[in-house]
């Protein structure tokens, strides 16, 4: 095998099958327990409501258990001797941290949608033989909400990625709390700047563009500029800059790794 | 093969383990590291593998900086903690994941450690003793054929017939290419095995010598009588009278106790270094 490169696919490939071959079992076995309760859940959806069960059971398939596996995806340096061994495997940071993402990002989603989906043929095949008649499959109803749901996954798992960095223990416990806690920061921050930037229109605590003589054609601007330009700004940072950002920072920070 | 220069180094700020520590570890020998608990062995063996980062000062390992921990530099260098971390797989498939990464891995020679270790490759990780698991370990680690090989209290948990196997395993896997560091409390388990001895005191290195110039500044004698010798350097109570170390004025060499050494090395620090510096 070639090691004069810091990068190579082959070295990435060997890594996933690392991870895939050490997780099998408990793979296995939190895959039997969802299945069941998942078929418990499915069964006891009727046909009259307007829900269907994939849209409760997948997004939480991939979204709460993602951000679960996610949390714990480096959990070889969770342990001193795991750590080191991890750690001195011959491989670069950026490949460790290559495999470790798509793992989590992108074979993740494949291999929950794959078992999702078979889950809900054998599922609905129960239900079949249980009610006489089957509810709506998966793959004819989700496969327009899977384009759109697995996109947002990919984003928003790099927080927990992070996470699964910065912390060594209860890694989900405390991503969510410091969400919690930045969120709190920056909303406190903003409500301020916003506060004393729009100084004239607010009446109190109440923000109101058109109080105070404020003229029309100035309302509507604000408004345009927030939905135009702001919200626009927003939606473009969070699919092009909020997981490549967090996603340096987790290489850094892997980089920097000492045990 | 290793240039430790001027290396601070402290798990807490206020608390330096390593202040201006600077080694030189040339290849084709097997280290022995000595010291005290507390000293700073693991810690030095963790910085030469990349595991921790110098606060400052330099260290290159075979041209590489082991920061960096790049592929070239890993593949060459193969480090077992006193606690290595044995996965739940077979032998066989532990071999089969992890060899790829080492571009020099001989499975015949593994396969052959086994044997000679009396393990079978289907034998579960986890379902091994302590002293196996760290004979696997071992032996993959000797199969890698990297040229270094860092080992941290290696016959820790092996029994007697063990030892002598891996001190056999270790001598015969040596060559000019290759450096084996070993960090070790059980020094007698190393006899005629390390060569040069490095001793680690208090974040220093105070003793560096091969055994050879050891045997040739040093005698190491045995005396029978209840009365501490008074001209040696250094005498430690044994079974039947004192076990002392004399310099050695008539150039006829004795059998180094690296035991002794050690324990002379640690307590008359200046006055060895003061010999060392002289002769």
């Amino acid at each position: 095998m070639e090691t004069n490169s810091n990068f190579s696919i082959q070295r990435i490939g060997y890594l996933i099958r690392k991870d895939i071959w050490e997780s099998r079992k408990i793979a296995g076995i939190i895959g039997a327990a969802v299945f069941g309760l998942f078929l418990v859940i499915f069964m006891s959806f009727s046909k009259r409501t307007d829900e269907t069960p994939h849209e409760v059971l997948y997004p939480m398939l991939l979204f709460i258990g993602g951000f679960i596996f996610t949390s714990i995806i480096f959990r070889e340096l969770y342990t001193k001797a795991r750590g080191q061994f991890y750690l001195t495997l011959p491989a670069s940071n950026f490949e460790k941290f290559s495999s470790k993402w798509l793992i989590s990002a992108i074979l993740y989603p494949i291999a929950i949608t794959i078992f999702y989906w078979l889950f809900s043929i054998i599922a609905n095949a129960i239900y079949t033989y249980w009610n006489g008649e089957p509810l709506v499959g998966f793959m004819t109803d989700w496969m327009g909400a899977l384009k759109d749901l697995i996109p947002i996954y990919i984003v928003t798992q790099a927080i927990f990625f992070l996470g699964a960095i910065t912390f060594t223990k209860y890694n989900i416990f405390k991503t969510f709390f410091s969400m919690f806690a930045l969120g709190v920061f920056l909303m406190t921050v903003f409500g301020f700047l916003f506060r004393f930037v729009m100084w004239d229109y607010f009446s109190g605590m109440a923000f109101n563009p058109e109080f105070d003589g404020m003229p029309l054609e100035t309302s509507n601007s604000v408004q345009v500029f927030v939905q135009d330009y702001v919200l626009y700004a927003i939606k473009y940072l969070f699919w092009l800059g909020f997981a490549p950002f967090l996603l340096l920072v987790s290489y850094f920070k892997l980089k920097e790794r000492e045990i | 093969m290793i240039d430790i220069q001027n290396v601070e180094f402290g798990y807490r700020r206020r608390h330096q383990l390593f202040k201006d520590l600077t080694l030189q570890i040339p290849t084709g020998n097997i280290y022995g590291l000595l010291g005290r608990n507390g000293a700073g062995k693991t810690t030095l063996l963790k910085l030469i593998s990349g595991l921790v980062f110098p606060k400052g000062g330099d260290i290159s390992v075979m041209g590489y900086q082991p920061m960096d921990r790049l592929p070239t530099f890993l593949s060459d260098v193969f480090f077992i903690p006193e606690e290595p971390h044995i996965p739940e797989m077979r032998i066989s498939r532990y071999e089969s994941t992890y060899a790829p990464f080492y571009p020099k891995f001989d499975h015949a020679q593994f396969q052959q450690y086994l044997v000679d270790f009396e393990i079978s490759g289907d034998q579960k990780m986890t379902g091994l003793s302590y002293g196996q698991k760290k004979k696997v370990i071992m032996g993959f680690g000797l199969a890698s054929n990297c040229r270094l090989l860092i080992l941290d209290e290696p016959t820790n948990g092996l029994d007697i017939p063990s030892k002598s196997l891996f001190r056999k395993l270790l001598a015969g896997a040596i060559n000019d290419e290759r450096t084996f560091i070993i960090s070790t409390h059980q020094v007698r388990d190393m006899g005629n095995l390390i060569d040069p001895i490095i001793v680690l005191d208090a974040g220093t290195i105070i003793f560096q010598e091969s055994i050879e110039s050891i045997a040739k500044r040093l005698n190491f004698e045995l005396s029978h009588s209840l009365a501490e010798p008074e001209d040696a350097f250094y005498a430690e109570r044994v079974p039947g009278g004192y076990l002392a170390i004399y310099e050695n004025k008539d150039g006829e060499e004795t059998e180094v106790d690296i035991e002794v050494l050690f324990n002379a090395i640690v307590s008359k620090r200046e006055q060895i270094q003061a010999l060392f510096k002289n002769v």
